[in-house]
């Protein structure tokens, strides 16, 4: 016969506790007071309240939804309880040092995983990503008004830049034609979205000094299009916000932040190198992307620049070289003819006044 | 001599609570649910929380007893689905309607609108407060009597409300009555099992603990205002001249920071304060508390705290946890006994479900 420890009820009704002796029987908790009353706790429905602690302690209590506790103490009892009533173990939620280890290899191994499967999903999602879907999202994030500013309507310049666009990407294998939106601003920048939705800004063109400096900036980013960055792009934001809103729980749009992440250093490089390729095939002379570099550049030389440190893009100087060096391999000519320009530079006026 | 021993002996020694608990076992629960909540999604995350809570609660023990944590995990997550369901949802779809209204043109009208659901997403913000607090207590339990927090979390977001705008019309001022307003309000709804608690205070002798880190505060925001626009002021004045002015500027910032975290650390002994004056002021069923902490010692429990977290990038977060009710047990003295003959099951105050509204917002 097992022994009996020294323990309190409460009654779950009121706080006072009375005296007892809790002694395990076969299949039940007898609990016995002075007076002669006993009450018995069958096993099966036994559980388990308090830790192991110093294990001269236990607390149970007749169910998982009763208010009844006993608290029994004396040397041992946590694991004499426990070796009694077997399935009180199993209720214990602390599992040690040794459990800690053990979870925190498994939540290493989990991370490897994603990383090494996370580009395979990837191409996978690319894959099969519908046509309809990303042009769509495209067209969703270059209306984002909270982003850009006002659309710019020059039906004659955008009617020029579609041109170039489409001289740009023949043969270029892409799935969508490339859709040449312009927004008004000061901000010298482009940006390419899902389903050949390019965008550039005015300032881009205000700033460029021929033709050939934004059919060399609208070339890459066709090149971006081309390998398809930008819906990567996307599923790597969702990715990350799937992970943050699950581990913080709040819950955040992805939104159009999508288009301002920089890309990573590979990216930009096949981008630049797509720019070249197309600008060899549609006879223009890659050199207009090299001059837009080296303005870039020195107009960044006087500034401080918060998000420098942030950039990934290959440095301006080392892109600009490699436009230079290279090569046409056939005859070249102008990007634009010369009204084709004029309209190109006054896409933004009706909004600009 | 004697006289001086035997009024010693005679003043009874005050109660205190036993903090226990095993940091390597605490992480371990952390550990596992990290990797359940990375494996779920994010879903796991409802029971991860339950579980380091039914440590910490079973950690601490008054007169022999341990506390208990009787919440659930599902609790959590169908309060959690509720709120996103009927609260967020609306919301949002109200928000995008005022939106889209100003889009349109009506702007009068989509302003009102955008503006009152910020309001309202406020007013949730202190509801969700007390609607966290209110589950927490009704899932405590102590020798099988449970806890409780009354009141209403309407009434607490008015008071909520109502702080927020006097600290605003008071540049920060007004936090001494503010706090005492607050804690008024909550722990004279606390309850446990039918005994209350009830609480007052005078928040005048707060005052000249706040005074120091207030006005260092309201320094530093001075310092950085001036910054900006000294780096406004600047811009357009040549590249060489902003860059100039732009790295005095940061220069400047960078003091107002300092004279911040001064600020920030100056307010431990206003904290430090606070808690002495509330466990001075609480008292349950003829039982006084005292909580003789020194500005001193709390600074640096929570410094210490905050390294330990930052330098073992939250690997010591479970040993901070167990610090914490550690320090609570060495530092509350419970003065006197109630009658626990008279202190039975309290059968009303029951949410039924979880923290939604603070999952949404906390």
């Amino acid at each position: 016969m097992s022994e009996s420890y020294e323990a309190t009820l409460y009654d779950g009704l009121s706080a006072a506790g009375r005296a007892c002796v809790a002694a395990p029987t076969i299949n039940a908790l007898e609990i016995r007071f002075p007076d002669g009353d006993v009450i018995s706790w069958p096993y099966a429905t036994l559980a388990l309240v308090s830790d192991e602690g110093d294990g001269n302690r236990v607390v149970l209590a007749p169910g998982r939804d009763a208010d009844e506790r006993l608290t029994a103490t004396g040397p041992g009892v946590f694991r004499a309880m426990l070796a009694v009533v077997p399935s009180l173990g199993d209720q214990q939620p602390t599992r040690g040092y040794r459990m800690a280890a053990l979870t925190a290899g498994a939540i290493v191994a989990v991370l490897a995983l994603v990383w090494a499967g996370y580009p395979l999903i990837k191409d996978g999602l690319v894959a099969v990503f519908p046509a309809a879907w990303s042009n769509r999202i495209g067209a969703e994030m270059v209306n984002d008004e909270a982003m850009f500013d006002k659309p710019c309507t020059g039906a004659a310049g955008l009617a020029a830049l579609d041109d170039l666009a489409e001289r740009l990407s023949e043969g270029a294998g892409l799935r969508q034609p490339i859709t040449v939106h312009v927004r008004a601003g000061d901000e010298v920048n482009a940006f390419a979205a899902t389903g050949g939705h390019v965008v550039l800004l005015d300032g881009l063109i205000q700033q460029a000094a021929t033709p050939d400096e934004v059919a060399g900036v609208l070339a890459h980013e066709i090149g971006h299009v081309k390998h398809r960055h930008p819906l990567k792009r996307l599923i790597d934001v969702a990715g990350i916000q799937l992970i943050v809103t699950g581990i913080s729980g709040d819950v955040g749009a992805v939104g159009t932040m999508v288009l301002m992440l920089n890309y990573g250093r590979r990216d930009e490089a096949q981008a630049d190198s797509a720019a070249l390729e197309l600008l060899d095939k549609a006879g223009i002379r890659a050199n207009g992307l090299a001059d837009f570099f080296d303005r870039m550049a020195e107009k960044q030389k006087d500034r401080i620049n918060f998000t420098g440190f942030l950039r990934t893009h290959p440095p301006l100087a080392d892109r600009s070289a490699l436009m230079h060096g290279h090569k046409p391999p056939g005859a070249t000519r102008p990007a634009l003819t010369d009204q084709q320009w004029k309209d190109v530079r006054a896409v933004c006026q009706p909004v600009r006044e | 001599m004697s006289e001086v021993l035997e009024a010693r002996i005679d003043a009874p020694q005050p109660d205190r609570l036993k903090a226990g608990g095993d940091g390597g076992n605490l992480l371990a629960i952390h550990l596992m649910g990290l990797l359940l909540t990375l494996v779920t999604l994010g879903i796991y995350r409802f029971w991860w929380r339950t579980n380091v809570r039914r440590y910490l609660w079973s950690s601490l023990s008054y007169k022999g007893d341990p506390f208990e944590y009787t919440g659930r995990g599902l609790e959590l997550f169908v309060g959690f689905l509720i709120v996103l369901v009927l609260v967020v949802a609306p919301l949002m779809g109200v928000y995008f309607f005022g939106y889209y209204l100003l889009k349109s043109g009506d702007l009068l009208v989509g302003g009102t609108i955008m503006g009152g659901t910020y309001l309202v997403m406020f007013a949730l913000f202190g509801a969700a407060i007390y609607r966290v607090m209110t589950y927490r207590l009704s899932r405590t339990k102590w020798r099988g009597i449970r806890a409780a927090l009354g009141g209403s979390a309407f009434k607490y977001t008015g008071l909520y409300m109502l702080s927020l705008l006097l600290q605003v019309l008071t540049v920060g001022l007004a936090t001494p009555f503010v706090t005492i307003m607050v804690y008024r309000y909550i722990l004279n709804n606390v309850w446990f099992g039918s005994g209350r608690l009830t609480f007052d205070a005078d928040w005048k002798p707060l005052f000249k603990y706040y005074i120091g880190p207030g006005i260092l505060r309201l320094v530093a925001l001075v310092i950085m205002g001036f910054a900006i626009y000294q780096i406004n002021q600047a811009s357009g004045q040549g590249d060489a001249a902003e860059r100039a002015a732009v790295l005095q500027g940061l220069g400047t910032i960078g003091i107002g920071l300092l004279v911040l975290l001064m600020s920030a650390i100056a307010m431990y002994w206003y904290w430090a304060a606070v808690i002495r004056t509330i466990f001075a002021g609480m008292e349950f069923e003829g039982v006084r508390f005292a909580a003789p902490v020194t500005g001193g010692r709390y600074a640096k429990f929570m410094i210490v705290n905050f390294l330990l977290v930052v330098f073992t990038q939250y690997i010591a977060y479970p040993w901070v946890q167990l610090r914490i009710l550690r320090f609570a047990a060495s530092n509350i003295e419970i003065h006197g006994e109630p009658d626990f003959t008279k202190i039975s099951q309290n059968t009303a105050l029951q949410p039924r479900f979880g923290e939604g509204l603070g999952e949404a917002f906390l």
